[in-house]
């Protein structure tokens, strides 16, 4: 007992020493990098000096799929499929395999309201969102066209060739709903093979929280408010999780006193009218991209239905500013006063 | 007990207090920086212009390859002015209005330029 005492100050010098080094050894000052990719800003947080080069993988891989998936550059793999698949099949890689694969599974998911064949109908919308003297709003037999054009039963996939052909002309392939989400689950994988703790990526608006946060036990992340600057409220989200937002605020225009954006319903050939944003929190990117968008376009009470059977977890806002949750959203929801 | 060993004492149990205390202050609140500083204009991963905030009622014209870019400031408030001559194309930048606080952030696409707060942020991502 008293040998015990005698060497009881060197042993609370030990434990003091030990505590000083874990304290030590939590990170660095968080590490923002900034940039452009997939037609979006993008924005990886990591935590130390070490992870830069991981930081440079998921640039350079945001930068491959924007060559790949982007629909409006005459060089991407997407533009040649949509211009040349009628006439003959077209060989595609294997990255694009997967995601047209994962897309159409998603379509059937989503009952249709994610659709990857809608290129026809938003390039009519986006003329009419983005043209800045042009407000006549598209004639119905246009959008009629444009909706039997959009569907994915005219895609043909030879899986074992790895090709992929139309079956009329003017299908056009379109994969801006979910390459975010898609690059973001990519992400994570570049960070779980280099071993990284933890990173916040923000792949234009659909973040990607890996790992848990350093000394505090959520990430916070804000949701745009759809009619103002700032946030209505903030997620408490533990560790490994993409959070996806479609709203109506992000593209549109005003016409005759309506807004009309670029979120289309694909069974109607308009902008969806019911939400203003729907926000969805999943372990998978591609999941929560697809389905935010898909809910838009589903409305309130088809869209709780549908999330409330599939036990998805997602934050949805109409147009008088309620909040409405599904799944267990609400417990990580904290409004903003 | 000797009275070298009551300093050993002492000595630990202050270092134990301090780094708990110092602890406490770097994790604790968040981990975040509370006061805004500055608002940072980046140009292709640098920084082009830092500005301390808040500032008094004024522009800064900011000229590069993307022509005249007319920064209006007036305390932590900032905006491209709608007017900047021959600045964007897409001109969502321009009519994006004031932003006023973190995570307000302005983003031209075509330029390749990014306008955010430094500071005073308390949330780790915006999703939208």
């Amino acid at each position: 007992m008293r040998r015990a005492f005698k060497y009881s100050s060197l042993i609370l010098l030990v434990l003091a020493l030990l505590f000083a080094y874990w304290v030590n050894k939590a990170e660095t000052k968080p590490r923002t990098v900034r940039d452009f990719a997939m037609d979006t800003y993008i924005e990886i947080t990591t935590y130390r000096h070490s992870d830069d080069a991981v930081t440079e993988e998921m640039l350079n891989d945001f930068k491959l799929l924007e060559s790949i998936f982007n629909r409006y550059d005459e060089n991407s793999v997407v533009f040649d499929v949509n211009k040349n698949a009628y006439e003959k099949p077209i060989y595609i890689p294997a990255i694009f395999m997967n995601l047209l694969t994962e897309s159409l599974k998603l379509f059937y998911y989503t009952e249709g309201h994610f659709n990857p064949a809608i290129g026809p109908l938003v390039d009519i919308w986006m003329k009419v969102i983005k043209g800045e003297e042009f407000t006549d709003l598209p004639e119905i037999n246009i959008l009629n066209e444009a909706m039997s054009l959009s569907k994915t039963r005219n895609i043909i996939i030879n899986e074992q060739d790895r090709q992929v052909s139309f079956t009329i002309p003017g299908v056009s392939l379109d994969f801006g709903a979910v390459v975010k989400g898609f690059a973001v689950d990519r992400a994570f994988e570049i960070l779980k093979n280099r071993g990284t703790d933890r990173a916040v990526i923000n792949a234009g608006g659909t973040i990607g929280v890996y790992g848990s946060p350093a000394g505090r036990k959520y990430w916070r992340i804000g949701i745009q408010h759809p009619r103002r600057e700032g946030i209505i409220g903030v997620l408490n989200l533990t560790s490994n999780m993409v959070v996806s937002t479609s709203g109506d605020y992000e593209r549109y225009k005003i016409i005759n006193g309506k807004r009309y954006h670029h979120l289309l319903n694909p069974f109607t050939g308009y902008p969806s009218e019911e939400l203003l944003s729907v926000t969805i929190i999943n372990k998978n990117g591609l999941l929560s991209d697809a389905v935010s968008t898909a809910v838009m376009s589903m409305g309130l009470q088809k869209g709780i239905e549908f999330l409330t059977q599939k036990s998805l977890m997602a934050i949805i806002i109409t147009p008088d500013l309620k909040i409405h949750f599904t799944g267990d959203a609400e417990s990580l929801f904290q409004p903003e006063l | 007990m000797k009275r070298g060993d009551l300093l050993i004492y002492l000595f630990t149990a202050s270092m134990l207090l301090f780094s708990f205390l110092l602890y406490l202050f770097l994790y604790s609140g968040w981990g975040f920086n509370q006061r805004i500083e500055s608002v940072i204009v980046e140009y292709k991963k640098q920084v082009y212009a830092k500005i301390p905030l808040p500032s008094e009622e004024r522009t800064i014209e900011l000229k590069g390859t993307w022509g005249n870019l007319i920064l209006d400031l007036n305390g932590y408030n900032v905006r491209i002015n709608p007017s900047s001559p021959h600045y964007c194309p897409d001109k969502i930048c321009m009519n994006q209005g004031w932003i006023s606080k973190p995570p307000g952030t302005i983003v031209c696409l075509p330029n390749r330029i990014i306008i955010y707060y430094q500071g005073g942020n308390d949330i780790d991502g915006l999703t939208h």
